[in-house]
């Protein structure tokens, strides 16, 4: 280089700085700025390759930035392991700078392969730590001044601080995506359970007047078969919409102690039968319970879901595993992969893990797995993850997955621990056979009037007197006039005017012990939550005759 | 058996004539009269911007037949030791492919993001052509496109440095009203063209200037666009003035006669520079820089030329290209229009001197508003400056 007198240099330096500065202070999307900073620099620098490559760390660097790697999918990654000349300038803070090519082994793969023969490597410093390393390569034998690397190093601390700057940024608005999506999600889940609760009753009615019809017939008629048809088509709709309200965790029953183990051997046994030939099954279940509150019914069903899909990823022979333990809640956090927003505070927690030795998930297919509807199976389906996620979150707990192509997935679920004394086993009680046996004046309060039309139907068909009200006020009115005669309340919960809840009050004031029946469309928790008093016997919309008559006679007992 | 790759077989012509179809015909037939019946794979036409283009190019087409052809008007031509000067006519390179694979890719009325242009025809070409150990990227673009750098950046981003990039920018004798590029029978207005060479050897691309630095480094501290704002602090206009002593208020005309004898050499960290000619006075005393400004912060000084100087780097450039490449056979040279205008009446010299250097290896180009040759860094434009790469 000619001679420059030194003042003229201090200039030129602080000119160079300057513009690099202004790019990085200039508001735009980072890799706008980052490309016209490295830009700048391969101009400024007469540098052949720039790049900007992540903090060391990983063994193979991919750039964030670069000017001047081609584009060529044969191009070998930087290195970025312990002995990696992006990790010397990492450690020593501070360029490292390679004369000749040929004198420095360490020099990258894909330096060599473009003919760099000159380079220098400088740490790209944030406030606190390396946020990158920025290199720059000639292919020519000119070697960076050490003035030149100096100066380098003072840009690429502000490359640093800005990418420091501009990863905070991305954060801040990850979070804020997220929590909008958190709203949501929230938004729908309410206007989906209110579409469920309104399906329900909807359905509960059908259910009360193919129910009555079929008991005006004889056996024998032609048009039972029909009949069937028809209230097996309800019941299977009434599964439909018990799934959307699992999905979004408002699924399944209150929730009561119980033994993990027991109901995941129970869960398998009903789907052992279904298991393909070529698919193992091991299982790992201590003997000793491991007490949680749940629905035993929900939670059977997502073992048999975790399982069904761990065989659906099966080409052929495998293995599925079924483990459960137990693990403290900062074991759980550490966990990757569970629901973004689960933040376990327990003390511990039960941990169910279903591995299996199929096809594995890519990362894209990996992100979506608990989307309901997302699948990579066969048309149809992709609801069984969905709804296991749900029924976690309803339970407080979550599911993470581990998985990688070829390589099968691990699920693992977590569900707090309860003190709980483990429960006593219970005897399945024998269905009563259908008959007139009912005796006293029924109360059916309802806003749907066909939902209340189907249970007078109903109740009259057990034998029972039948008054009806459309709301809390009108069955207060009558309560009050005849309450002496109500044998028991069939009571609605969501109503206009007063609701279900307030009416239960009103009637408890008035005769406190009065059997009360509370039918909804949301689910028993939902519909229970915070109650106090002698609790009512809950029944779910729609329900068939043998389960109204098995609320009514639970309600009546002596309490 | 060992494979022996097959040499180019290259031939020129050219044509002075009037009638456009019948100049291109005849110059293209000339050139395929080298070729020893073999057919050409790639033709090339620098011309005069006075023909009727299409009319031109159906006649090279009539020759060709379905070789690919592409070209661009010029400020003069490079024929085989020829010039042809402002209106002389059409030049024209005819070869086979030999071990050479071509791909181009062009657009026309290219507006706004120039990079991307860039990218996007380096990439169709570079696919047109195929995969190749080493290549180069010739590129021929429209001179009032604007900022040309950002179109060579864009073509860099997708080759990196293992590719020669090398071309010029299409010219209409210096008017500075509407050049054209041309691909196939296409006459294209406001656009650029890449014609991407693979090949199994490395290519080089090779600059030579002739200017020697008369002042001390002075530092750019504000530009935009393609105009340096200030040197040093103050208006750009008014240092380069100062530096060569010259008064204020010179028209554009007697402005661009001291200038284009002393453009700013962009200072290199080896201490060559890479030169930006100064063409005009802006309204607010800064200088408009034909095709690429010089970056704040980078280092200019006036040079000087002589015409000697300038022409003696001709062996230079062609020893240059040819050294340690004894199957080349034919040398593509890029100058600048600007050059021609300094030599004057030695301007014939400089394609004689060509063609005596390379021998039997014939030369053929243009004269450029604009040269392409990327040397160091994403800088990839020059101006009055001769280049070459050999195939």
């Amino acid at each position: 280089m000619p001679p420059v007198a030194d003042y003229q240099t201090a200039i030129r330096d602080s000119t160079r700085l300057t513009r690099i500065f202004t790019i990085l202070s200039e508001p735009a999307p980072l890799e706008a700025l980052l490309d016209r900073v490295l830009l700048a620099l391969s101009e400024l620098f007469a540098a052949d390759v720039v790049a900007l490559l992540r903090a060391p760390g990983a063994e193979a660097l991919p750039p964030v930035w670069a000017i001047g790697l081609p584009e060529d999918p044969t191009l070998p990654p930087f290195a970025g392991g312990p002995g990696s000349l992006a990790a010397a300038a990492a450690r020593a803070l501070a360029p490292v700078v390679v004369a000749r090519a040929d004198d420095e082994p360490r020099l990258d793969a894909p330096l060599r392969a473009l003919g760099v023969e000159t380079a220098v490597f400088l740490p790209a410093l944030g406030s606190r730590e390396v946020q990158g390393v920025l290199v720059l390569g000639r292919c020519r034998p000119l070697p960076f001044a050490r003035a030149d690397a100096d100066l380098l190093t003072a840009m690429a601390h502000r490359v640093g601080l800005a990418l420091e700057r501009a990863r905070a940024e991305e954060e801040r608005q990850r979070l804020a995506s997220r929590l909008l999506q958190a709203q949501k999600a929230e938004s729908l889940g309410r206007m989906a359970g209110a579409i469920a609760h309104r399906f329900n009753n909807l359905l509960g009615a059908a259910m009360g007047s193919l129910e009555v019809a079929a008991a005006d017939l004889p056996r024998q008629h032609p048009v039972q078969e029909e009949l069937g048809h028809a209230l097996q088509a309800v019941r299977e709709a009434a599964q439909v919409s018990g799934l959307m309200l699992a999905y979004l965790g408002q699924g399944g029953r209150a929730r009561e102690p119980l033994d993990l183990g027991a109901t995941c051997r129970e869960a398998l046994a009903a789907a052992t039968p279904s298991l393909p030939r070529a698919v193992r099954l091991v299982t790992c279940l201590p003997q000793a319970p491991l007490v949680i509150r749940g629905d035993a019914a929900s939670l059977r069903g997502l073992v048999a879901g975790l399982v069904a899909n761990a065989w659906e990823a099966i080409a052929g022979e495998g293995e599925i595993t079924v483990t459960l333990t137990t693990c403290d809640a900062a074991e759980a956090r550490a966990v990757p992969n569970h629901a973004p927003d689960w933040n376990p505070t327990a003390g511990a927690y039960a941990c169910l893990e279903v591995r299996d030795t199929g096809c594995g998930m890519d990362a894209a297919a990996l992100q979506n797995a608990f989307d309901p509807f997302f699948t990579t199976k066969f048309t149809g389906r992709g609801l069984g993850l969905a709804v296991a996620q749900g029924t976690a979150r309803a339970h407080e707990g979550t599911i993470a997955v581990e998985s990688e192509p070829g390589r099968g997935s691990r699920f693992r679920v977590f569900l707090p621990l309860s003190a709980d004394a483990p429960p006593a086993v219970r005897g399945v009680p024998a269905a009563a056979p259908r008959g007139a046996a009912g005796r006293g004046l029924a109360l059916v309060v309802d806003d749907e009037p066909s939902m209340r039309r189907a249970c007078e139907r109903l109740l009259r068909k057990m034998g029972y007197e039948v008054l009806t009200a459309a709301d809390g006020v009108e069955a207060l009115a009558l309560f009050e006039v005849r309450q002496a005669e109500v044998a028991f309340v069939l009571l609605d919960l969501t109503m206009p005017r007063m609701d279900g809840r307030q009416a239960l009050a009103a009637i408890r004031a008035l005769r406190p012990g009065t059997p009360v029946v509370l039918a909804s469309g949301y689910d028993e928790a939902h519909a229970l939550g915070g109650g106090s008093g002698r609790p009512p016997v809950f029944l779910k919309k729609p329900f068939s005759w043998e389960e109204l008559e098995a609320a009514i006679a639970r309600a009546s007992e002596p309490g | 058996m060992e494979q022996v790759a097959k040499r180019v077989r290259a031939g020129t012509g050219l044509s002075g004539g009037q009638d456009a179809f019948e100049a291109g015909r005849a110059a293209t037939a000339a050139a395929l009269g080298a070729l020893g019946g073999e057919p050409a794979a790639l033709v090339l036409v620098f011309a005069t911007p006075r023909y009727d283009l299409p009319r031109l190019l159906a006649g090279v087409r009539a020759a060709a037949g379905g070789a690919l052809v592409v070209g661009c008007t010029g400020s003069g031509e490079i024929v085989a030791g020829r010039y042809l000067g402002f209106g002389g006519g059409v030049g024209v390179l005819a070869m086979t492919a030999g071990p050479y694979r071509f791909g181009a890719a062009s657009a026309g009325d290219l507006t706004g993001d120039l990079d991307r242009a860039g990218q996007a025809l380096a990439r169709a070409s570079r696919d047109a052509a195929g995969p190749s150990p080493h290549a180069a990227a010739l590129l021929l673009t429209d001179s009032l496109l604007g900022d040309l750098q950002q179109f060579a950046q864009g073509v860099y981003r997708v080759t990196g440095p293992k590719v020669a990039i090398v071309g010029g920018a299409a010219g209409d004798e210096q008017r500075f009203v509407l050049s054209s590029v041309f691909h196939g029978e296409a006459v294209l207005h406001k656009g650029a063209l890449v014609l991407w060479i693979a090949s199994d050897r490395p290519l080089r691309v090779v600059t030579r200037h002739g200017w020697e630095p008369v002042g001390p480094p002075l530092l750019v501290t504000r530009a935009e666009g393609t105009e340096v704002i200030e040197l040093g602090g103050r208006s750009a206009a008014a240092v380069y003035r100062e530096e060569l002593g010259l008064p204020e208020g010179l028209t554009p005309a007697e402005f661009w006669s001291h200038s284009m004898q002393h453009p700013f050499g962009l200072l290199q960290p080896d201490g060559t520079h890479i030169i930006r000619m100064a063409r005009a006075v802006t309204p607010r005393d800064g200088l408009t820089i034909q095709g690429c400004v010089p970056a704040v912060g980078s280092a200019v000084q006036v040079m000087r030329g002589s015409t000697g100087g300038l022409l003696d780097v001709t062996d230079g450039v062609v020893g240059a290209a040819l050294e340690g490449r004894p199957e080349a056979s034919v040398l593509l040279t890029f100058s600048c229009a600007a050059r021609a205008m300094l030599l004057g009446p030695r301007a014939v010299e400089e394609p004689s001197r060509l063609q005596a250097a390379a021998g039997a290896v014939p030369t053929f180009g243009f004269y450029c508003c604009g040269e392409f040759a990327r040397t160091s860094g994403v800088l990839a434009t020059h101006n009055a400056t001769l280049t070459a790469v050999a195939l």
